[in-house]
């Protein structure tokens, strides 16, 4: 390797014609590559690897996120994306060039004569970075709103507001792009209060809903015509604002407008199972017959209970005399998943598609769905037509 | 320790500087002397008539071709301001140049 200094086109042909090439037999420009003067191994540069999604973001000019912790992987958020970010290592010397001519850009045009140009290495690069599409990271988001419980105004004392955060700051915590922290959110029973992010307490849940159902009587409305404003004006001295809305939110649907008001009308679906929830909870297994009737008599006049609502939330099991009925919660569940196939076949000897299903889908992909989960972790059978799956190396 | 990076892209009505590509090699570059690369000459690039690329270097010669990356690139800058550490797409490298064949030695004046 030579010292820096001009390199002049003599030097270029002395060494084509050494290696028996003519000037003619190549195009009219050649470029010399030199390192870069600045400082070649302590740049601050790195090279991310793009998969379409990612190219796409950045070809829109959206800002990525690269969201790290110490102990934890890193990932790359976009808007709704979760990427995961591994380092991988070429062989290969990867160089880093600058104003690099292709073939196709030389115009090799005889006439005028031979051309030098010049090429600067900026960097030399064995390892990029890889980003690939994941799941999102939020466990650490239900360990920190474990400490943002709202049990009610009255209660409020008890809370150490030093622990609560707003969305912001979640977005800036958590390993998920804010898309992906929004609709766990919404999944959870979270309400804003003052901006802060609040983990709505169970009793208080169970409370509120039921003085919102309450007024269905009260005010002899049928289950479809239901008064939003007067349910806020009614309860508005005992519960926030902002609480009422949230269940609204999650529990009633627009139904009918009457003379221009907007009517809604309660989730049929979601309170028969949050009235079961409440039934089971803390309750251990609780005889079958016993508590199908228990949870009749709970719910609003005129909705329906029905078995295929407890799945995902409890198991029945009709093996005993008399069928038993308990709670069972996938976050007591294992997030390895062939632990937490192990520990369900050990719950539950046989289970149906449905079933299962809301135990297993957040281990379900774009690619892998359910049923594949399924074909790949258990065994299926059928018994009287019907399809079962139970452990793979079972008795 | 937590930390959030931003990765900003210029927007696309500024467009992303095309200037960059990678020269991929097999193998490494090593100085005959220990002295340090920076500001020296490494080599000659050509292209045959035909389009193939030619890299010369010290008494090597090698063929390579040009490829389209898979995948791109995108080359990230990062830069501190004050306590913040943030990335900036300096440009996506959709093109590489890749020179894998034996090189060829070229024999002929002393070195």
């Amino acid at each position: 390797m030579e010292t820096s200094k001009e390199r002049s086109l003599e030097e270029i042909n002395e060494i084509l014609n050494l290696a028996k090439l003519n000037e003619s037999d190549v195009k009219c420009t050649s470029q010399v590559i030199y390192f870069t003067d600045k400082k070649l191994h302590e740049n601050n540069y790195r090279l991310l690897q793009l998969d379409s999604h990612l190219l796409n973001e950045v070809c829109e000019g959206n800002t990525l996120y690269i969201k790290g912790n110490d102990d934890d992987e890193v990932v790359i958020c976009s808007d709704n994306r979760t990427f995961h970010v591994t380092d991988a290592e070429t062989s290969n010397s990867l160089l880093l060039v600058n104003n690099v001519i292709f073939g196709n850009n030389i115009k090799d045009n005889v006439d005028e004569g031979k051309k030098i140009s010049k090429i600067e290495v900026c960097g030399i690069f064995y390892e990029y970075l890889e980003a690939v599409v994941g799941k999102p990271h939020l466990k650490r988001l239900i360990q920190l709103l474990q400490d943002c419980v709202y049990k009610g105004p009255e209660l409020e004392f008890e809370v150490d507001k030093q622990k609560l955060i707003t969305i912001e700051e979640l977005n800036d915590i958590i390993q998920a792009s804010s898309k992906e922290i929004e609709v766990a959110l919404n999944s959870m029973n979270v309400v804003i209060i003052d901006e802060k992010v609040r983990l709505l307490d169970f009793e208080y849940h169970f409370r509120v809903l039921s003085y919102m159902l309450k007024l269905i009587d009260e005010n002899s409305w049928q289950l479809d015509e239901i008064d939003y404003e007067e349910t806020i004006d009614a309860l508005g001295d005992l519960v926030p604002r902002e609480v009422i809305c949230c269940l609204f939110d999650k529990y009633a649907d627009n139904s009918k407008i009457i003379d221009g008001l907007q009517l809604y009308r309660y989730k049929e679906n979601e309170v028969c199972k949050f009235f079961a929830q409440v039934l089971l909870h803390g309750a251990g297994k609780f005889n079958l017959k016993d508590f199908l009737q228990a949870w009749k008599e709970s719910v609003p006049e005129g909705m329906a209970p029905d078995e295929e609502m407890l799945y995902g939330i409890a198991i029945i099991d009709r093996k005993t005399n008399p069928n038993v009925v308990w709670a069972f919660d996938e976050s007591s569940l294992p997030d390895n998943i062939t632990e937490r196939f192990k520990t369900l076949f050990e719950t539950k000897e046989k289970w149906r598609v449905p079933e299962i299903s809301p135990y297993i889908k957040c281990f379900a992909t774009e690619k892998v769905d359910v049923n594949a989960l399924l074909a790949k972790h258990a065994r299926s059978s059928k018994v009287d037509g019907v399809k079962y799956y139970s452990a793979k190396h079972g008795k | 320790m937590l930390y959030v990076f931003c990765i900003f892209s210029s927007s696309a009505s500024e467009g992303l500087s095309d200037e960059w590509a990678i020269i991929e090699l097999q193998g490494d570059i090593k100085s005959h002397s220990d002295s340090s690369f920076e500001g020296k000459f490494i080599g000659d690039l050509h292209f045959t008539k035909s389009g193939t690329p030619i890299l010369i270097i010290g008494h090597h010669l090698m063929y390579g071709k040009e490829a389209k990356l898979e995948k791109p690139f995108a080359l990230l800058e990062k830069k501190k301001r004050d306590d913040n550490t943030e990335y900036l797409v300096k440009s996506v490298i959709k093109n590489k140049i890749i020179f894998k064949t034996r090189p060829k030695p070229i024999v002929g004046k002393e070195c």
